[in-house]
């Protein structure tokens, strides 16, 4: 859907013209925003707490201090989460602590203490295929979008049986490529729930997501000689897919005629619940435990 | 049948079957075209009493035995009186001329001079489609939509589309019919012009209240656009080239007076430039109408009309699209006595959509498409000249495909997706009598029965929380087959209206009507697009409910020379269909998890003055509107304004001539801005930043005012010359003011075109700015 609407952009640049404009904004009052996406990696985990900030204010989010986390799992251990050095960056080493996120099927309860109020959230553990093999191939200029050069891709092959999601992540030269174009998301080996492409090597295009886009968004950059490449898959619930999907809707927004047919903005949903319901106070962002398999290579001669 | 009559006898008060009466009754037409005339008045001197022609311009009286001096008028032609012998029951057709005036004035046919004031009917407007084709129009092309969008109770999501918002009602509760046939999607170009091409308009006519019986199946509006039948006395033609589109169109006699046909064709023709210039990205759209009507005798007419329209939008050969309806109506007006006029119709209508992109290893086509064909039987029944029954049974059958998804190359990774195709009949039965009670009351009251069944053959899925659109859990599945009835829906809608004259020239009006609706629009947008389809009620989604109430003021001035109107009204809607936070409408299995429907009530007071005779004609309207919608999980449970809520709303549409040659036209539109959703805050989410949204619709967008002007040039004709040309010159937006289409936001970039972190800055789209346009015209 997203390419057609990308097309229908190019017909409408021909009569459709924007302008910077200054608005004024009724600002909400601020909520907690949970970033709790951790995985089964054997290192530092994260979780982050700030708040909203009203709209066009241009600092950086405030850090919430001061809370207490714990993750606890169906398997009965508890993780608990300090707030180090960093305001607002609650960490747990599953080395030193000589526990790790278990088996694929546990469930995992996040509990949050923070101002006298209380939060939680539930995430899953699911399966995560392998990467089987990075590959470069060198490609002629195809059109503007994609010029001559090395193009990568990874090969993985989704398990049978509908409804397994993951988040891809790229890595080139060491750096995560984190700007809103480059989040890709799978729905079995497809793009989206509707395709229903299952238990087979994930789609072209996603396996072609590993090729970042330049600054302009406007054309690939192809790796050179030297280059690196290093893809994770993580295992993420559906409905973290169905977050994940809202966060790309919005974000991935790139203006012009696209937005006539916009539909209206409407809230990211969360999986983060203020235990006391009767709280006025409430949170946002989303709680996720991942599996990952990842691969890397280095492109020579 | 029967059933009815017996109905008919007992609600029709001063039933009377004197044998000292006769009918007098027949068919007025235009004398320069034989075109039938609509709303003549029909005035009986010795009883100071009249009826008023049918929208097939047929008029029967039941007069007692006696010579009546009878005059027939309509604005725009000469009246035409005439003595008439009554001995007997009488046919008695008559034509009337066409007024001649030292310049070519442009005036509204088909209507009584006072109809403003003495009709029962509110809240309707026509639409002068001469007018149109004079006023300034975007990118020269005339077209009636965007003149119904300056009508009183009325605003258009912006400009550009060719959708319409009527008293508080979403653009999808507009019945929009063609010679009877409903057009699902009335676009070209996504909206910049509309599918009636203004060469082929004989009427066109907007209700938003005071619905009459014979209409059904949408909240919130009919429009109704009558093709020409075509000339019957001599063969003419007529064609156009504007900035995008031309035009051509072709009417004569089959045999004269007998039978004549119509031919009309409209298509866009940038992308012959286009392809000629080497562009490889190609859009054009094209219209065709055409129609043929023959009178078997004065008792039995036959006409056949059809329509067919497409956009085709192509790039590179490799991804296109495209989307059309066709309608085809067949129909029969049978006499079957003096008094009882029949109207047979069978209508057909499709609109479908395909998109398709050719690509090894992604190529797909989609298809989706709805379908209806549908049987009317209408009756009107001149009971006597203060009472006329009409009554009708109307049945359609419908068909929904929202989706297939084919593969369309042998390596595709797509698979055939196909979702649940949906099916339905829809039976209507309506009774409706206009009785004269006296000289200043008249009534209008009636009812329609709605029976709507949505049948097989389909799959219902049942699951463990059908409001559940994030974990979907079907539990069972009941089928069902060809025909098979799912679920019955019966609704019956009371109509009434009331028209009380003060004096000759002002009178008060009042109406009540119930629509309900059956057909639901699956947009979640401002603007629907042609790629939305359309759901029948069913097993998760009920019909929606209107009920309105209206009451008027209306009063001409200066001999009818100006008519003016004052309304409030009330609307209030149940079931209205919307849809939950982020849902996803395209290709979805468990759309009915996403459906969420509730409340919606508008209310509003409308101005209008208009003029429509003269050198200057035109009209002015002022609308003071309040729309809300209260919708089950949306907007935390919390009442909002609808994105189509306008406080404001004010028009000036006019054209005046000043000499045989020039003509000058003018609209100016100002509307308050349009309410529309804005992030309220925002947080960081790993490295994405996202909007923190806490009110739907609660900001707006500035308000929106526009300026166009036109000049029309007829040049003096040469002398022995067969044709007249014409050129109509537009000025789009005078003034060239950026108004606002939307308003979104973004991450500012910095002069590397690097996004700039935690920033974030607000953009104003908008769509023309000033816009000149020719536009020649020829007549042969």
């Amino acid at each position: 859907m997203k390419k057609v609407f990308i097309l229908l952009v190019l017909v409408a640049g021909l009569w459709s013209c924007e302008d910077s404009v200054n608005i004024s904004l009724n600002d909400a009052p601020p909520v907690l925003v949970v970033d709790a996406w951790i995985n089964n990696k054997p290192e530092v985990q994260v979780i982050r707490l700030s708040q909203s900030q009203p709209f066009f204010e241009s600092e950086l989010p405030p850090p919430v201090s001061g809370a207490e986390i714990t993750v606890s799992s169906s398997e009965g251990n508890t993780f608990t989460f300090s707030e180090e050095g960093v305001p607002g960056e609650y960490r747990w080493n599953p080395i030193t602590n000589g526990n790790s996120i278990g088996a694929i099927g546990t469930t995992y309860q996040l509990s949050i203490r923070v101002d006298d109020e209380s939060y939680t959230a539930v995430s899953q553990i699911n399966r995560v295929p392998a990467i089987d093999s990075i590959t470069f191939t060198f490609e002629e200029e195809r059109n503007p979008f994609q010029p001559e050069g090395y193009y990568g891709e990874f090969v993985s092959t989704d398990p049978v049986g509908v409804g397994d999601t993951y988040w891809i992540r790229t890595f080139k030269n060491g750096i995560y490529q984190n700007r809103p174009f480059d989040l890709t998301i799978a729905f079995d080996a497809g793009f989206s729930q509707g395709g229903v492409i299952d238990g087979v090597v994930f789609i072209q295009p996603i396996q072609d997501a590993v090729n970042p886009l330049n600054e302009d968004l406007d054309e690939i950059v192809p790796y050179e000689i030297g280059d690196s490449l290093y893809v994770e898959i993580h295992s993420i619930t559906n409905e973290a897919f169905f977050f994940l999907q809202e966060v790309q809707i919005q974000t991935q927004r790139d203006g012009g005629f696209d937005e006539i047919f916009a539909e209206p903005l409407e809230n990211v949903p969360t999986n983060i619940i203020n235990v006391n319901e009767n709280s006025t106070r409430r949170a946002i962002g989303y709680f996720c435990v991942s599996a990952v398999e990842s691969r890397g290579r280095r492109l020579t001669e | 049948m029967k059933r009815f009559f017996l109905l008919a006898m007992i609600l029709i008060p001063g039933l009377t079957l004197g044998q000292s009466k006769f009918t007098l009754n027949g068919y007025v037409k235009d004398a320069s075209n034989g075109e039938e005339l609509i709303g003549v008045t029909v005035y009986v001197h010795e009883l100071k009493t009249g009826t008023a022609t049918n929208v097939y311009g047929f008029y029967a009286l039941s007069l007692p035995q006696g010579s009546y001096e009878i005059t027939f008028s309509s604005v725009g032609y000469q009246p035409v009186r005439k003595s008439v012998e009554l001995t007997r029951n009488m046919e008695f057709n008559v034509e009337l001329p066409v007024q001649i005036t030292e310049m070519d004035e442009i005036v509204v046919t088909g209507d009584a001079l006072d109809a403003n004031v003495t009709d029962i009917k509110m809240s309707r407007n026509e639409i002068n489609v001469k007018q149109v084709k004079r006023l300034p129009a975007l990118f020269g092309e005339p077209d009636i939509i965007k003149t119904i969008q300056m009508l009183p109770g009325v605003s258009s999501a912006g400009e550009g589309t060719s959708s319409f918002f009527v008293r508080g009602g979403s653009a999808d509760q507009n019945l929009i019919l063609i010679d009877e046939a409903p057009v699902y999607d009335p676009s070209h170009l996504f909206g910049l012009f509309s599918v009636f091409n203004a060469d082929v308009i004989k009427e066109s006519e907007l209700y938003r209240g005071g619905i009459p019986s014979r209409f059904g199946g949408r909240l919130s509006s009919i429009l109704e656009v009558r093709t020409k039948d075509g000339n019957n006395k001599k063969l003419e033609g007529s064609g156009g080239i504007g900035s995008l589109a031309s035009r051509i169109m072709l009417e004569g006699p089959i045999r004269k007076e007998k039978s004549s046909f119509i031919v009309s064709a409209r298509r866009s023709y940038v992308d012959l430039f286009l392809r000629a210039a080497g562009e490889e990205n190609t859009v054009h759209f094209y219209d065709v109408n055409a129609k043929v009507n023959w009178k078997h005798n004065n008792n039995n007419r036959f006409f056949a009309a059809i329509y067919l329209g497409r956009d085709v939008f192509d790039f590179d050969d490799t991804f296109g699209f495209d989307w059309g309806n066709a309608t085809a109506t067949f129909r029969w007006n049978h006499l079957f006595n003096d008094r009882l006029f029949s109207n047979t119709s069978i209508i057909a209508s499709n609109f479908d959509y395909a998109m398709e992109l050719d690509d090894e290893s992604q190529g797909f086509k989609w298809t989706s498409n709805i379908r209806e064909v549908t049987l009317k039987e209408d009756l009107n029944y001149f009971v006597s000249p203060s009472v006329e029954l009409n009554f009708g049974y109307h049945v359609s059958y419908r068909s929904f495909e929202p989706g297939v998804i084919e593969p369309n190359s042998d390596r595709s990774l797509f698979t055939r997706t196909e979702l649940q195709n949906e099916f339905a009949l829809d039976h209507a039965f309506y009774l409706e009598n206009q009785h004269k009670i006296s000289n200043k009351l008249t009534l209008l009251y009636g009812a329609r029965l709605s029976i709507f069944q949505s049948i097989g053959e389909s799959d219902i899925y049942l699951y463990e929380d059908p409001q559940d659109n994030v974990n979907i859990v079907r539990t069972d599945t009941l089928s069902f087959d060809n025909f098979e009835n799912i679920k019955t829906f019966v609704n019956l809608e009371p109509r009434f209206s009331a028209r009380y004259m003060l004096n000759p020239a002002s009178s008060v009006k009042f109406s009540y009507n119930r629509m309900v609706q059956n057909t639901h629009l699956i947009s979640a947008g401002t603007v629907p697009i042609p790629f939305n389809t359309w759901a029948p009620t069913s097993y998760y989604l009920e019909p929606q409910l209107a009920d309105q109430i209206a009451v008027g003021y209306f009063r001409n001035f200066k001999d009818n020379a100006f008519e003016f109107s004052a309304e409030a009204y009330y609307k209030d809607i149940n079931n209205v269909t919307d849809f939950a936070d982020n849902a996803e409408i395209f290709f979805n299995e468990d759309l009915s998890t996403e459906y969420r429907q509730g409340d919606s009530w508008s209310y509003g007071l409308e101005l209008m003055l208009q003029k429509k005779e003269g050198r200057f004609t035109g009209f002015t309207s002022y609308t003071w509107s309040r729309t809300e919608r209260d919708i089950p999980d949306v907007n935390l449970n919390e009442p909002f304004l609808a994105n189509y809520d306008r406080r404001h709303n004010f028009n000036i549409v006019g054209t005046y001539e000043l000499n045989n040659k020039w003509t000058f036209g003018a609209n100016f539109t100002y509307t308050t801005g349009r309410p529309f959703t804005l992030p309220s805050g925002k947080y960081q989410y790993e490295d994405y930043q996202v909007d923190l949204i806490t009110e739907r619709n609660a900001s707006k967008l500035p308000d929106f005012h526009r300026l166009d002007l036109s000049a029309t040039l007829i040049p003096q004709n040469k002398r022995g010359r067969k044709w007249q040309g014409s050129w109509v010159f537009s000025i789009y937006n005078a003034y060239s003011r950026k108004n606002a289409f939307t308003i979104y936001t973004q991450t500012p970039e910095d002069s590397n075109g690097e996004p700039i972190r935690n920033q974030k800055e607000a953009r104003l789209i908008y769509l023309f700015p000033i816009l000149p346009s020719v536009t020649y015209n020829v007549k042969f």
